[in-house]
C-alpha cells in the first residue's frame, strides 16, 4: 500500500519485489559474478599460481617431444592426451588413462611437460583458478548438491530481480546515457541503471543460461518422466543421438578392455610422425590451429591419433573444437561418424550455456565476457549499496540507525571489499606458503576464508565509511604487490613476459595492477569525498555525501 | 580488426541515436533539433546499428557473431555514457573519427 493509501500499481509491487528480491541474495550473488568473472581466465590464473610452468617455452618439436616423454612414462596407457601450449598456457597438459584404472575423473593420471625439453615438471599442490571456478557455482565447505542448490536459488532471485528491476525503471530510454555523479542517491541509482541496462544482453544471458545449466538438478521432473529416471540415457540421446548405437559407432577402441593386450607388453609399434599431420590440420584450420593430441591405444596396432582444434567455430554445437582422426601406424585419416545436426532446441541449449562457460572463446569475445562480467558485478554492488543510501533520509528522521540498515552497511563493507581482499591474499598465500607443506592447496583456500571473515569483523571497529576507504587501500596495495611477488617467488617478470610475448602471463601482472588501480581510485574518491563535505558531520559516515556539498573543481 | 570496426560502427550508432533524443542534442548539437531530424538520426542510428552486426556476421558463424556483437555493445554504450558524463565536447569528434574508421578498418580487412 502507498502511504497516500491509493492502491499500489504494479512498478510498486515491483520494485518492492526487487528491492527485497536483490537485497536477500545480494551478497550471494556479488560472490558468484565476482569469482564467476574471474573463472573466465582460469587457465592464466591456473598458469600463474604454478610459477614452475612459466618458463616452459614451446618451439617446433613440442609435441615430438611430449610424445616421447609418454612413450617412457605410460606405455601400457589406453589412451594419451596432450593439451598443446597456446595463448593461453605455457607447458603442456598431459593426461592418460592406466590400463584397469578406476572409471571417471579417478582414473586419470596427469602431468604438466616442459615445452622445451619435454621432460615432466613438478608443480606445487594448488586448486589455482579451479577454487574460484567452483566456488562460483558451488560455494565450498558443503555437500556440492547443497552448494548447488544454494546458487541456484540465488540465480532465480537474480532473474526476478532482473526482470522486476526492467518494470521498476521508469525512464529506461531517456536515461539510457545518463550517469549524473555527485549527486547522491541519483548517481548511485544511475550507476546501478547503466551498469544493468547497458549490460542487460549479458545480464539476462549470463543468468538465463546458469540456470540451464542447473536445469537439470533443479527440475528434473520432466526427464525423470520420460526416462523412467535415467538421466544417463537422457544425457547420451542429447549429446550424440542414439543410447544403443552409441558404442557401435566409435571407431576407437578404447573401451574394448578385453581385446586390449595386458600393460606388461611393451611398445611394440611406433606411431608414424605426427609432424605432417598437424602440418596438414593447421593448414585446414587456419585460425586456431591444433590445440591438442590425442593418442588412443599407443604403440599397438590400433592406435589412433585425433588432432583438436584450438578453438570453436560455432556456439551450436557447443563450441566444440574440431577433429581430425589418423590412423596411428599409416597415418591415413578415418573419417568419424557423421555429426548429427543438434535439434533447434538443443542448438539453443548449446548457444546459452556455451556463451555462459566461454570455454573455446578466443581472447576478443573472452575478454568481452570478462568485462560483461565486472558490469554485472558492478551492478550487484551498486545496488546493494543503493539500498542503505535510499534509506538515509529514514536515518536522518529517526535520529539514529536502526540495526537493520547498520547490518546491511556492515556486510556490504566486509562482503563486497573484503572479497577483493581475500582474492589477493589467495593470490599471496598461493607463492608465500611452503611447498612442501601439507595440505597446502587447502591451506591456501582456508586463507582466502580466514582473510575474509577477518575482513567482515573489521567494520565492527570502524565506522563505515573510513572502513570501506581502508578496506579499498588494502586491496589496492596487494593487488599491486603481486608482480613484484611474482619474479620474487619463482615466476617470471613482467618485463621478462612482455618481452618474451607470454601473453597470458604478463596479462595476469597487467590486470592485477588494473585492479590495484580500481580499488586505489576508489579509495582515494572515499576520501575526496570525505574532505570535500568538510567536517561538518564526520559522524554520519560513508554515505553522507548524499547531503554533502557539490566539490567545487571539476573531476579531472 | 573486425572487432573494433564493430565496436566504432556501434558507438557511431549510439551517438546517432543519442541524437535523437532531446536531452542529448544540446550536448551534442548545442540546440535542439526538429523533429524531423531527430527522425533521421535515428533511422541513421538503426542503420549503423545493423551495419556494426553485419561486421560481426561476415567474420563468424551466426552464434558467435551475435554473442559478440552484443558485448561490443554495451562496450559502446557504456563508453559513450561515460564521455556525456565526462567529456561531452568530444563526442561530436569521437562519433565521427570512429566511425570513420571503422569503415576504413572494414574496407581494409574486406
Amino acid at each position: 500500500m502507498r502511504p497516500d493509501g491509493r492502491p499500489e500499481g504494479i512498478r510498486q509491487s515491483m520494485s518492492w519485489l526487487h528491492t527485497w528480491s536483490g537485497l536477500l541474495l545480494g551478497w550471494l550473488l556479488y560472490a558468484v559474478f565476482f569469482t564467476g568473472t574471474l573463472s573466465y581466465f582460469r587457465a592464466e590464473i591456473d598458469q600463474w599460481m604454478r610459477p614452475e610452468l612459466h618458463r616452459s617455452v614451446p618451439d617446433a618439436q613440442t609435441l615430438e617431444r611430449s610424445l616421447e616423454t609418454m612413450a617412457r612414462l605410460a606405455p601400457g596407457a589406453q589412451s594419451w592426451s596432450l593439451t598443446l601450449p597456446g595463448a593461453r598456457r605455457s607447458a603442456v597438459e598431459a593426461s592418460w588413462r592406466e590400463p584397469g584404472a578406476a572409471q571417471g575423473r579417478a582414473g586419470v593420471k596427469r602431468a604438466f611437460l616442459d615445452a622445451g625439453t619435454g621432460q615432466p615438471i613438478e608443480v606445487r599442490e594448488t586448486r589455482g583458478g579451479s577454487f574460484l571456478y567452483r566456488f562460483h557455482f558451488e560455494l565450498y565447505a558443503m555437500p556440492r548438491i547443497w552448494g548447488r542448490w544454494i546458487v541456484g536459488v540465488a540465480t532465480m532471485m537474480m532473474f526476478v530481480a532482473l526482470l522486476s528491476g526492467i518494470v521498476t525503471h521508469r525512464k529506461i530510454f531517456t536515461d539510457f546515457f545518463t550517469f549524473r555523479p555527485r549527486k547522491g542517491q541519483r548517481s548511485w541509482l544511475d550507476a546501478h541503471n547503466a551498469t544493468a541496462v547497458l549490460g542487460l544482453p549479458f545480464h539476462l544471458m549470463i543468468t538465463f543460461s546458469g540456470l540451464l545449466l542447473f536445469m537439470f538438478q533443479l527440475m528434473p521432473w520432466g526427464v525423470d518422466a520420460v526416462y523412467d529416471g535415467d538421466r544417463r540415457a537422457y544425457q547420451t540421446e542429447v549429446r550424440g543421438g542414439q543410447v544403443a548405437a552409441a558404442a557401435a559407432s566409435v571407431p576407437r577402441p578404447t573401451g574394448r578392455r578385453s581385446a586390449e593386450p595386458r600393460a606388461a607388453e611393451t611398445v611394440t609399434s611406433e606411431i608414424v610422425p605426427v609432424a605432417p599431420l598437424v602440418e596438414a590440420a593447421r593448414q585446414q584450420w587456419p585460425e586456431y590451429g591444433v590445440g591438442g593430441v590425442t593418442v588412443s591405444s599407443p604403440g599397438r596396432p590400433e592406435a589412433t591419433i585425433e588432432l583438436r582444434e584450438g578453438g570453436g567455430v560455432s556456439l551450436a554445437d557447443r563450441g566444440r573444437a574440431r577433429r581430425i582422426v589418423h590412423d596411428g601406424l599409416t597415418g591415413a585419416r578415418i573419417d568419424g561418424p557423421a555429426e548429427t545436426a543438434s535439434s533447434a532446441v538443443r542448438a539453443s541449449y548449446n548457444v546459452l550455456t556455451s556463451a555462459h562457460l566461454g570455454r573455446f572463446s578466443g581472447p576478443a569475445l573472452r575478454w568481452l565476457l570478462f568485462l560483461s562480467g565486472l558490469m554485472g558485478t558492478a551492478m550487484v554492488a551498486t545496488g546493494l549499496v543503493l539500498w542503505v543510501v535510499k534509506r538515509l533520509p529514514e536515518r536522518r528522521k529517526l535520529g539514529r540507525t536502526p540495526f537493520g540498515h547498520r547490518l546491511v552497511e556492515h556486510l556490504n563493507v566486509g562482503l563486497i571489499a573484503g572479497l577483493s581482499i581475500a582474492t589477493a591474499a589467495y593470490f599471496w598465500l598461493n607463492r608465500l606458503l611452503p611447498a612442501s607443506l601439507e595440505g597446502r592447496a587447502d591451506w591456501e583456500i582456508r586463507g582466502f576464508f580466514i582473510v575474509w571473515l577477518l575482513c567482515l569483523i573489521h567494520p565492527l571497529f570502524r565506522r563505515p565509511r573510513p572502513a570501506w576507504r581502508e578496506q579499498f587501500m588494502m586491496a589496492a596495495l596487494l593487488f599491486a604487490g603481486l608482480p613484484l611477488l611474482n619474479p620474487m617467488t619463482g615466476g617470471v617478470s613482467l618485463a621478462a613476459s612482455l618481452a618474451h610475448r607470454q601473453w597470458s602471463l604478463a596479462g595476469f601482472d597487467l590486470a592485477m595492477l588494473a585492479l590495484a588501480a580500481l580499488h586505489g581510485a576508489i579509495a582515494w574518491w572515499l576520501g575526496r569525498a570525505v574532505v570535500a563535505q568538510g567536517r561538518a558531520r564526520p559522524g554520519s559516515g560513508r554515505l553522507a555525501m548524499v547531503h554533502a556539498p557539490q566539490a567545487p573543481e571539476r573531476m579531472p | 580488426m573486425s572487432v573494433a570496426a564493430s565496436f566504432g560502427l556501434a558507438y557511431g550508432a549510439f551517438v546517432a541515436l543519442a541524437l535523437a533524443m532531446e536531452r542529448h542534442q544540446e550536448q551534442i548539437a548545442g540546440r535542439r533539433l526538429g523533429v524531423w531530424a531527430s527522425r533521421a538520426w535515428r533511422c541513421g542510428g538503426i542503420v549503423l546499428l545493423g551495419s556494426s552486426l553485419a561486421v560481426c556476421l561476415m567474420q563468424a558463424l551466426p552464434s558467435m557473431a551475435v554473442t559478440v556483437w552484443l558485448g561490443l555493445l554495451s562496450l559502446a554504450a557504456l563508453a559513450l555514457a561515460l564521455s556525456f558524463t565526462y567529456r561531452p565536447a568530444w563526442v561530436r569528434l569521437t562519433a565521427a573519427l570512429s566511425t570513420l574508421l571503422a569503415c576504413l578498418a572494414w574496407l581494409l580487412s574486406s
